[in-house]
């Protein structure tokens, strides 16, 4: 079912965590709503979630005005940044406790925490305590447990966020074919932009309280709104007075048209990328990025000479001009 | 080394001087004029009447002080509200007045002539000098502990699993009942367990509340007080046996079921 925010403004004390944010969740999509820490992505889940009220404002759940509806009547999947394990449960007694609020049979209790154990690899670990299992682990429980209600919509707050790099790459892959195969309506809060990315149909770019950008994520990177989406989103250099992603910088060893000389300061190789930092002659330093064939074919060292040109695809963005940001 | 046997060696013997040796003394001379001499110094009428005094009392006190120390704590530790502070000050005053002065505070707020004596009277209900003003005073003295115990276990469980809970479609009771409450447990039996056995050791305050009149509002340790002067010694120290098997019971129970939940998780 679709989420509809509408002109939510939230406010604690003195500070105000969502602005006038309004968003639209498709149907069956996956949307992760990216943003710095602290900037009010997860105050727009509870609030979505009805753990928070909101000051202003509305929200609906597959066309249901849901505003004033308590949380435990909003049948949504929610999974906390800590996963909130129920501590003195086992694994399929966490799983089984909203079916057990519902009371649902016996036996269709016991066949559905099965088939979500299965679904989540947990089978073998069904009579362990939460304590007895790896972040991991824990997290795919917490999952399974918010979809064992068959919930309308699914709200994972930093899924990845307390696991080590490389279970959250492997969870990322498996969350994203996860959702291919039951299409349950998805909004995923994430700082980690490669993470909104490589997941989501959808992102939602969110900033000091207010939703700055929704797109896919090509149209996100590539078209970034303002300058905050277009540095949030992925690494940037400053070059004639506008901001532009470094592998969008062509470095050649001999003047071309349109292209201005600099100075090599430094070549840092990173893997399989070559990040190069030069001086322009006007005294401004951008950097640009290259595979590192490449880099290696123009033998650049500090000191050497480069002609630099902005690459005619890609974001490019005026920072004076209609754009708003920084 | 050495200073480890050292310290080891003074903790011991400062139990020893201070509690064991002198409850091993008690017991030893209860014992000592044989179990049949016990058995009828514990049996008698105005014995079993304080018995049952102390734990009719007893349990209603403990009731009440458990249901309103585990909503107090929700309270101070869940919500922000004007006048929180005041509550756990009062919650901790019993531990800093002593009992005495509550004894008396009662008395004249609920006695002959009190604040609200007189209303009672002309209703012709008694609570000083009856079982109703034993429980007034064992509640009162041992209030803190179920709180005191409760809120940081409270405090260290967060609110997470709760909303999780009710995101899952729980009730706020079924959460309280399913989450909560298994979850703070251990901090409530201890709680409880140290409420216990402050209200069955309450000397000073029921004493002046009760008016230790025998056979009708003497609790056990009023009745050890009263034998120790009438110079009935082996009776009181018997009496005083009795006590101190009620209150090491409760709280072996409490070690029992610990150790037991411990070896189940292991």
């Amino acid at each position: 079912m679709d989420i509809s925010v509408r002109s939510v403004t939230k406010r604690y004390g003195t500070v105000t965590a969502l602005d006038g944010v309004s968003l639209e969740v498709q149907s069956g999509s996956l949307t992760a709503l990216l943003g710095p820490s602290g900037d009010g992505k997860s105050t727009l889940l509870r609030v979505i979630a009805g753990l928070d009220m909101p000051d202003l404002g509305s929200i609906a759940i597959g066309g249901n005005d849901v505003t004033r509806v308590p949380a435990r009547k909003r049948g949504i999947g929610f999974c906390f940044q800590s996963y909130a394990p129920f501590r003195h449960l086992t694994v399929a007694e966490n799983v089984a406790f909203g079916l057990k609020v519902r009371r649902r049979p016996r036996a269709e209790i016991r066949s559905k925490v099965a088939e979500m154990l299965e679904l989540v690899r947990l089978t073998e670990q069904a009579k362990r305590f939460p304590a007895q299992l790896s972040g991991g682990q824990v997290q795919r429980m917490a999952l399974a447990r918010a979809l064992a209600i068959e919930p309308a919509v699914l709200l994972l707050d930093e899924p990845f966020g307390a696991l080590d790099a490389q279970v959250r790459k492997d969870l990322r892959v498996w969350l994203r074919g996860l959702h291919d195969q039951l299409h349950i309506t998805t909004l995923l809060v994430t700082h980690d932009r490669e993470e909104a990315m490589e997941v989501a149909d959808q992102v939602a770019v969110i900033h000091g309280g207010r939703i700055e950008q929704v797109g896919s994520p090509l149209d996100v990177y590539d078209q970034p709104a303002n300058d905050f989406v277009l540095t949030f989103l992925g690494p940037a250099t400053r070059f004639d007075d506008r901001w532009i992603r470094p592998h969008d910088i062509v470095v050649d060893r001999r003047p071309g048209p349109g292209s201005r000389q600099a100075t090599v300061e430094r070549v840092v190789a990173i893997g399989f990328e070559v990040r190069v930092h030069m001086l322009l002659g006007d005294g401004d330093r951008i950097w640009a990025q290259l595979p590192r064939a490449e880099a290696a074919e123009l033998e650049l060292t500090s000191g050497g000479r480069a002609w630099v040109r902005v690459r005619q695809v890609g974001a490019e963005l005026a920072a004076s001009g209609e754009a708003a940001g920084l | 080394m050495r200073g480890r046997w050292l310290i080891r060696g003074l903790g011991l013997g400062y139990l020893a001087v201070l509690i064991a040796l002198p409850v091993g003394a008690i017991f030893w001379r209860a014992l000592s004029p044989g179990l049949a001499a016990v058995w009828a110094a514990v049996s008698s009428p105005d014995a079993v009447h304080a018995l049952l005094l102390t734990l009719g009392t007893g349990v209603i006190a403990v009731v009440a002080n458990t249901v309103f120390g585990v909503g107090a704590a929700l309270l101070l530790v869940r919500h922000r509200f004007p006048g929180a502070g005041l509550l756990e000050a009062l919650c901790d005053l019993p531990l800093s007045v002593s009992p005495v002065v509550i004894g008396l505070a009662l008395v004249l707020f609920y006695g002959e002539g009190g604040w609200i004596g007189g209303w009672l009277s002309a209703h012709a209900i008694q609570v000083i000098f009856s079982p109703p003003s034993i429980v007034l005073a064992v509640a009162f003295v041992s209030l803190p502990y179920v709180v005191r115990e409760v809120m940081p276990v409270l405090q260290e469980l967060g609110t997470e699993q709760e909303q999780m809970a009710a995101t899952l479609g729980s009730s706020p009771l079924r959460t309280f009942l399913r989450l909560t409450l298994p979850a703070i447990r251990w901090g409530l039996a201890y709680g409880i367990t140290l409420t216990c056995a402050r209200v069955l050791g309450e000397f000073g305050a029921v004493s002046i509340v009760s008016g230790s009149i025998e056979g009708q509002t003497q609790t056990l340790t009023l009745l050890v007080n009263d034998r120790f002067s009438n110079f009935d010694q082996p009776g009181a120290y018997a009496v005083a046996v009795l006590l101190a098997l009620i209150s090491l019971s409760v709280l072996g129970l409490l070690s029992l079921s610990r150790s037991r939940r411990e070896a189940a998780v292991r």
